[in-house]
């Protein structure tokens, strides 16, 4: 009977390491949180390898990095730099993949997706001390200078050649409106992964209100209410695993003389986007599609935007301070407070002051 | 003849005890929550907290100013010395809302150990 003792309690610790713990934590990148939620065995381990992650995710596309690739193709445009040199991100995660996807969307959104419009950031200071409405003039010249970007896919397969991408001069890549889709990537890819070994009951994690869901059953996302605390929320869609992005005129933004400027910037004016809407929310198969295409849906407006979240079977709710409108709008709705979004998406109106419109 | 003997019962109750309450401490919400403030990217502090903490007040060394009011499991931007004020706005941090920050003064707040609350796994903002 002692012998069997003995034996219960390396087993309790054995099955203690094998058996999925839920572990948080929290980390400061690229100007934004990143909060994980994970119920996983080895969560202590996986921790750190997310960490990792982050942290070689945030060396590539930090453009106020100078070491980062973007901060090293800013300052030296027309010249060529070499991707992937913070490590293997892992073969789907790929830095060349996130620019070439990036330049299909921008050509797909006709614009309203450019992601070499760091100038015109910097010119409104959104983040700083004291953001301002830059001078007419400066915008348009901004706006007239040839600020394309190249990416060279990689040749060979030998692991030697990753790619290369080069900014024009005109331009200043700044990979705000899709960095935190391209996080979620990464770290959904490395999830995929440590699942072959260990198991991965769920997993949530929020880049900066970019959230990847991991694992199975279904799952609860509130979507916040534009202009209010970060408590309240208007709206719930319910999901299996998958990406969330938002856009939102209300994250960024000063007053000036009455007016409200906020940081979605329209890339054919250089001006914040006035069209009505104060949130974008869009669902799609990575993180980069949610990210990019919640930016260019909330410059194109409802109507503009169903091509584009068609070409990438991507779902989306659009809200104004009244009304939400959902693609695809599977009508009837069965109500004026909850739609059909189809895949097992759901939505359910939780404030009272919004409601469903038709188009 | 008896098949168990008496301190066999006993040993096998002692450690299906055991089993019980590290089964319970494993499966039961944890009620302490850390509240961690990131000063420039990095960590500038950190506590555990729970719902009997007692009132305090951060005033980390940032510009423009900001002040952090703290009690129980919630922390909030009590004010902040620049005219939008966003971070005040963001209200009460520690339930649905777990994170904010105040890029201007290059200062974030996150409460982790916090559920999302309203039956909600994230928000998404």
């Amino acid at each position: 009977m002692v012998l069997a003792a003995l034996f219960f309690i390396p087993a309790m610790v054995k099955i203690n390491s094998i058996l999925p713990r839920t572990r948080q934590f929290s980390v400061y990148e690229m100007d934004t949180i990143v909060t994980v939620n994970t119920r996983a065995a080895k969560a202590e381990k996986l921790e750190s390898s997310l960490k990792i992650r982050i942290g070689m995710t945030a060396r590539a596309i930090d453009r106020f990095d100078p070491e980062s690739t973007v901060g090293q193709a800013n300052a030296m445009p027309r010249k060529s730099v070499r991707l992937h040199q913070f490590g293997s991100l892992d073969a789907s995660a790929d830095e060349a993949k996130w620019y070439d996807t990036i330049k299909q969307l921008q050509a797909d959104s006709g614009g309203a997706l450019d992601c070499t419009l760091g100038q015109l950031s910097n010119l409104w200071n959104f983040g700083g001390n004291a953001p301002k409405v830059p001078d007419k003039a400066e915008i348009q010249k901004l706006l007239n200078a040839k600020r394309g970007f190249e990416v060279n896919l990689p040749t060979q397969t030998d692991g030697n050649d990753y790619g290369s991408i080069f900014v024009e001069d005109g331009g200043t890549l700044d990979l705000g409106a899709v960095g935190k889709g391209i996080t979620c990537d990464v770290l959904a890819q490395y999830l995929r992964g440590w699942t072959a070994y260990h198991k991965v009951a769920r997993a949530v994690i929020s880049v900066g209100g970019s959230i990847l869901l991991y694992g199975g059953g279904a799952f609860n996302v509130g979507i916040r209410t534009p202009n209010a605390t970060a408590a309240d929320t208007f709206a719930t869609l319910t999901m299996p695993a998958g990406f969330v992005s938002t856009s939102g005129s209300y994250e960024r933004y000063f007053d000036l003389d009455g007016v409200r400027y906020h940081h979605i910037l329209d890339p054919k004016t250089g001006y914040p986007v006035q069209n009505g809407l104060v949130s974008v929310t869009v669902i799609a198969d990575s993180g980069l599609l949610s990210d990019a295409l919640s930016t260019a849906c909330f410059v194109l407006g409802y109507e503009r935007s169903k091509p584009l979240l068609e070409k990438y079977n991507a779902k989306a709710v659009f809200a104004n301070e009244q009304h939400v409108w959902v693609y695809p709008q599977n009508l009837p709705y069965p109500s004026r407070v909850s739609a059909d979004l189809g895949g097992g998406v759901t939505l359910e109106l939780t404030d009272l002051r919004y409601s469903l419109a038709e188009d | 003849m008896k098949l168990l003997k008496k301190w066999d019962i006993v040993l096998i109750a002692a450690l299906l005890l055991i089993g019980g309450v590290w089964a319970l401490l494993r499966l039961l919400p944890q009620e302490a929550r850390t509240v961690t403030v990131y000063v420039g990217g990095q960590i500038w502090e950190q506590r555990t907290v729970n719902k009997n903490t007692p009132m305090y007040t951060l005033t980390p060394p940032v510009m423009p100013a900001v002040t952090l009011n703290g009690a129980g499991t919630l922390i909030w931007f009590a004010a902040a010395d620049c005219p939008n004020q966003l971070c005040v706005k963001s209200g009460k941090l520690g339930g649905i809302a777990c994170a904010a920050a105040c890029l201007p003064a290059q200062i974030a707040v996150v409460v982790e150990g916090a559920d999302a609350g309203g039956g909600l796994d994230a928000v998404t903002y």
